[in-house]
């Protein structure tokens, strides 16, 4: 994973934990440079010193427990993140209400933005077995969301 | 031992799984993370149990769905400004910003801001005023001279003391030693001329030894306490009230001078320092006057005193 993916799934991660555009923001910009301060300064994006995902997953864990208490209502506005065309954000909004923190903050990292369990239980300090258990039973109601909707 | 005929190992033995199981392991069957026996004992529920398969399929379209969301395009300008090093301005906005101080720093400083207030709150509340350092709220009366009033007048003098100025004060007490004095029935107490009178108290008041109070009391605020019991109190009370009159003095109280009781005669009167002497040597004649100096927090004017006398009635 290079900066530029670290710095897309940061963003992603707190866009799709926090729902709301403005807060998302500042935890991207918070969570990068901690992360960037952990690993040394790096100002030169060429550098090949990557941050640990691990580090990274860690560090957004940590900011997502701070902003998750500012966070006003679901404020989307499709300004700074372009989902694909035909996405329904409404049902994700609803699997994060529906659902626990442990369980959508799982599903974001595992499944949407693709860390290994190793990594997931390492930055947050849980065992593999806990992660996919989550994960499992996080897509569990989310798939059961999809077919009441339909 | 697998050349033993007819031995099955339990290791390729056929898995059959419940139903529970297979819902708990549909995570892992649809991520490839299952090995060949379990991946097969799977598809063997799913196939028997179209409940079991509809809730795969239902788990393949989340994942899916997960997929379509995690190709959401982030702009360039937003990934500029999460790039982008803050202005030194904001870099410190937020240093200085209360939720990033260390939580013992915001404890002590929460803890000077109240101790501050308390302070100032101590300081400029008048306690004096409200009475909380008062010496007769614990038997002791703190009077600063510098408040201490002085009435010039005498006729301001009421009750309730209210008209008051600042002065020195000086503090003189007379104890007169008791004359012995047996009471005749036979001997009036008739109302001398007020020049014998005059002249015999001053030459009384000459012998009288004067004893200082050095006590650090600021303030002329005290007042004399007198008793004295005679059995003719009817005769003498108009006498004494004339007396004293003579002499000066003036009723301090709310009632006239010798307001009559059931058992006895009450007088309270202020009179000048000079007088008072007399007065007392007026009395000690009738009958012997025991006089008590109390602190009380009425001030009188300089040069005056307090008394309030009982003359008890004598069975």
């Amino acid at each position: 994973m290079n900066t530029e993916s670290q710095k897309k799934a940061v963003s992603l991660f707190f866009f799709y934990s926090l729902m709301d555009e403005t807060q998302a923001l500042q935890a991207s910009v918070k969570t990068i440079r901690q992360c960037y301060k952990t690993m040394g300064r790096l100002k030169n994006e060429e550098s090949v010193k990557l941050i640990d995902n691990t580090t990274l997953i860690h560090a957004t864990h940590k900011n997502w427990i701070k902003y998750k208490e500012k966070r006003g209502s679901f404020n989307a506005l499709d300004v700074g993140w372009k989902p694909s065309t035909g996405t329904d954000l409404g049902l994700w909004r609803h699997f994060i209400r529906e659902s626990e923190p442990e369980e959508y903050l799982t599903v974001i990292w595992s499944v949407i933005l693709k860390f290994s369990d190793e990594e997931i239980s390492s930055g947050i300090g849980v065992a593999p077995g806990t992660v996919r258990h989550r994960a499992g039973r996080g897509l569990k109601k989310l798939s059961s969301m999809m077919v009441t909707s339909v | 031992m697998s050349e033993i005929i007819g031995y099955k190992s339990p290791f390729n033995q056929k898995r059959t799984l419940s139903k529970f199981l297979c819902q708990e392991i549909m995570y892992d069957y649809v991520t490839n993370k299952l090995d060949k026996a379990r991946v097969l004992a799977v598809e063997e529920c799913l196939s028997k149990d179209p409940e079991l398969k509809q809730a795969e399929l239902a788990l393949r379209e989340a994942i899916n769905y997960c997929d379509q969301l995690s190709k959401t395009e982030i702009t360039q300008p937003f990934m500029d400004q999460i790039s982008a090093d803050p202005p030194w301005y904001q870099a410190i906005k937020r240093g200085t910003s209360w939720r990033t101080w260390p939580e013992p720093l915001k404890w002590a400083f929460e803890a000077g801001a109240v101790s501050l207030c308390v302070a100032v709150f101590v300081y400029l509340t008048p306690w004096h005023k409200i009475g909380f350092f008062n010496k007769n709220f614990s038997g002791i009366t703190l009077v600063d001279d510098r408040r201490v009033p002085i009435l010039k007048d005498l006729s301001e003098v009421d009750a309730s003391a209210s008209n008051i100025e600042e002065g020195p004060v000086k503090i003189v007490i007379a104890l007169p030693p008791p004359v012995p004095h047996e009471e005749s029935s036979q001997k009036k107490a008739t109302a001398p001329s007020p020049k014998e009178t005059s002249a015999y108290i001053e030459a009384e008041a000459k012998k009288l030894k004067t004893k200082t109070i050095t006590k650090a009391v600021k303030g002329n605020a005290f007042v004399y306490r007198a008793f004295m019991s005679s059995g003719r109190i009817d005769e003498l009370t108009p006498e004494i009230v004339a007396t004293l009159s003579t002499l000066g003095g003036k009723k301090a109280g709310q009632v006239e001078l010798g307001w009559k009781k059931p058992n006895g005669s009450y007088f309270h009167f202020s009179i000048s320092e000079e007088q008072y002497l007399k007065a007392l040597v007026y009395l000690n004649k009738i009958s012997p006057v025991t006089v008590e100096k109390s602190a009380h927090r009425r001030v009188m004017p300089e040069g005056f005193v307090r008394v309030i006398l009982w003359v008890e009635k004598k069975n």
